[in-house]
Parts: C-alpha cells; structure tokens; sequence
C-alpha cells in the first residue's frame, strides 16, 4: 500500500516538476477521492447530501488527521 | 491513478522566475546564510532555520521531509565554522507535523520551547513524533541564548490557533510559518488555515516589527518585506472580489433546479461564487505569483465563507 501511495505520489511530481503546488493538487484530490469513495457509496440514500458534501469534508478530515495527528508522516532518513 | 493517467492532469502555466529557489545538494538540501550566524535549510518545498551559539545549537521547527538533512546541514556550517553542532533549543513554530515532525530526532534532553497552546495540542494529538514542548509562553517571550536574542509573540489564532512570530532582532529576520510562501500562492484554502481573519491579519503584525529577511517554512527561498506585502495585497484583493461576487450571484437558479436539495443549491450557488471571486485574480497574480491558477479559486473559497460568516457581508434578514 505505501509502495502503491509513494509511487503515485512521484508520478504526479514528475508530470508537474518544479510546479510543486499543481503536484501537491494532484495527490492530494486523488488521496481525497479515494477516501470519500466508500462513504459516499455507503450514505447515499441515507444520509441527505453525502454525494454533495462528502469530498469537502474527507478533504478536512484527511489533513486533520496529516497535520495535527501525524499519520503518514515521514522523516528524511 | 496510472502513469497513463498524467495525460488527463491539466496544464498550469509557467512559473515566474522569483518562485525558484538554490539548487538542492545529492542529499536534497540547501543551507545558506540568513545573516552572521543564522541559517536557513530547504527541501525546495519545507524550510527551517538554526542559530549556532556559545550554548549549542537552536533550531526553528524540524519538518520531517528535511528530517536527518537538518543535523547534516548543522553539522556541515559547525564543521566549516568550528563551532559545535550539539542541538541544545528547539523552538516550535505550531503544534503541525508537517512542521515539526521530525522534532524527536533530536535529543530527549533538548529544551522545547513554543506557546502554551501548542503544548496543549501536542499533548492531545500524543504523537510520539512531536515531543510537548515543557516551556510555554502566553503572549510573548524574550529569550536569550547563547548571547542571541530570539523573540517569540501570539498575537492571536491565525493558520493554527497556536502559531507565533519568531522575531530575531539581531538578525533582522521574522520567521513566521504557513502564513506567506515567497513567490507563491497560498495552497488550498489559506495555507490549509483555520482562521481567515487572523490569516490575513497576521502579514500586518510581522510588519510591524523590524526587519529585512523572511522565513515563511515553505518553498526554497528566503522572503522580503516586499514578499509579505505582495502577499497582503493578493489576499485584500481576493477579500475584495469575494464582495462583489457576494453581491452579484444569483442564487435563485440553483435553488429552482435542486428544489429540496438544499446542499446541491447550496454547493452551486457557492462554488460560482467562489469562480467569480477568483477569476479577476488568477488574471492579475498569473505570472506574478506562482500557482496562481492552481488554488486562488480554494483561497477565495475560503476568505469569501469568512467575508460571509465571520464578518456577515451580504446577510440578509427576514423581513
């Protein structure tokens, strides 16, 4: 799975080079996608507006869980 | 996605020259000089700084993507200066791993210095990563170490509710993190910012102190005032056209189309008003700031919902 994420990671920052920022877009909407996914899938028809709203809010949620909890980070050897 | 996928990503235009840092080292860092014995370390995307002292060394966040470069960059200016490369001090800009994440590389025995709130977040958030800083301040600290005076300030919530001034009066540098990328735009919304008003008000405060060279924590090179004020103005005009937008986008269609859908009218009508405030900007800042077309219409997004809810422009009240 982390072989899978780095290797998708490096695509989009070989297509964009030193545009960091459009590389950066690229990952994290695809990481963002993959997360809302599911839900969507299992609120829709339960929860009004889960195929409306649920990107934004795995969007939050997933830098949350980057910035203040630290999952998935990793230190430069 | 597939490398085959890469046809489909959209082209972004060309970045302006000022968005380009020093060239990275095979180890994939660059230690220059801030001034006298202060230095700054970059990826080309993270940055932090370090001060060599009588009393050791002091370090300014610790991202994890420089992670061990930051020794090695210590290590190579205390070879070259004689100086010792024993990390005594670090100081934490806000509680983020992204910025401090690499924080329990160093000694167990650092003093770990930041405010009382990141305390209280690295605390909460128990990630062994980003050791709690044990000495805390409220609204400002003077520290001096080593004979070099560091100044810290909270001057209020801004990108995190914790994040602070790093003034070091000897140096003429502010460092100040997550607020203005020199030479870029913000990434998503403000830098991934949580509270709009104090983001945008935070330029101003570093203003207002002394100094000629910039930290930001982010991109590969050091900043100027001029950078900081490029940024304030970028921002105030993106603020600006949020109002218009607030003004002249009908809601009604959106509303008849979704009926009673209320959040597929609502998503509607608020990304058009994000498109319409960011469109006369990515115009203005292309070329100018780098991604201006990647995430000004996130940015606006964001200071347009706080033009809305923080300061209530364009409420209207039932009669």
């Amino acid at each position: 799975m982390t072989a899978t994420i780095d290797a998708e990671t490096r695509a989009y920052y070989a297509h964009y080079g030193e545009n960091k920022w459009a590389a950066a877009r690229g990952h994290l909407d695809e990481t963002t996608r993959l997360a809302a996914e599911p839900v969507i899938e299992k609120y829709t028809g339960v929860l009004a507006g889960a195929d409306v709203f649920t990107k934004s809010t795995a969007f939050w949620v997933m830098e949350s869980i980057r910035l203040d909890l630290g999952y998935g980070s990793r230190v430069h050897a | 996605m597939s490398a085959t996928d890469t046809a489909a990503l959209p082209d972004y235009a060309p970045l302006p020259e000022t968005a380009r840092g020093p060239a990275l080292n095979e180890q994939g860092y660059y230690v220059g000089r801030v001034e006298r014995n202060l230095y700054y370390v970059t990826d080309g995307t993270y940055m932090c700084a370090f001060i060599t002292t009588s009393d050791g060394v002091v370090v300014l966040d610790a991202p994890p993507t420089l992670g061990n470069n930051i020794q090695r960059a210590i290590d190579e200016i205390a070879s070259a200066n004689g100086v010792s490369n024993k990390v005594e001090y670090l100081v934490y800009s806000h509680h983020h791993s992204d910025h401090v994440g690499a924080a329990s590389l160093f000694d167990r025995n650092v003093t770990r210095i930041g405010h009382e709130e990141t305390r209280n977040l690295l605390l909460r958030d128990n990630d062994a990563a980003r050791p709690p800083n044990e000495e805390t301040f409220q609204d400002k600290q003077s520290l001096v170490i080593g004979g070099e005076r560091i100044d810290l300030a909270f001057h209020g919530p801004n990108h995190s509710p914790d994040n602070i001034l790093i003034h070091l009066p000897d140096h003429d540098t502010m460092m100040l993190v997550d607020i203005c990328n020199p030479g870029w735009v913000p990434i998503y919304r403000s830098n991934l910012s949580e509270d709009i008003p104090g983001y945008i008000e935070a330029p101003a405060n570093a203003l207002a102190y002394s100094w000629k060279h910039f930290i930001g924590g982010h991109m590969g090179r050091l900043g100027t005032r001029d950078d900081l004020a490029l940024h304030q103005q970028y921002m105030a005009d993106i603020s600006e056209s949020s109002r218009h937008a607030i003004d002249t986008v009908d809601p009604t269609p959106y509303f008849v189309k979704y009926g009673e859908n209320y959040w597929a009218a609502l998503k509607g009508y608020l990304d058009e008003c994000a498109a319409t405030t960011a469109a006369p900007v990515i115009e203005k800042y292309t070329g100018v700031l780098a991604a201006a077309d990647v995430f000004t219409e996130d940015v606006s997004f964001e200071v347009m919902q706080s033009v809305r809810l923080d300061l209530g422009y364009g409420a209207q009240v039932h009669p």
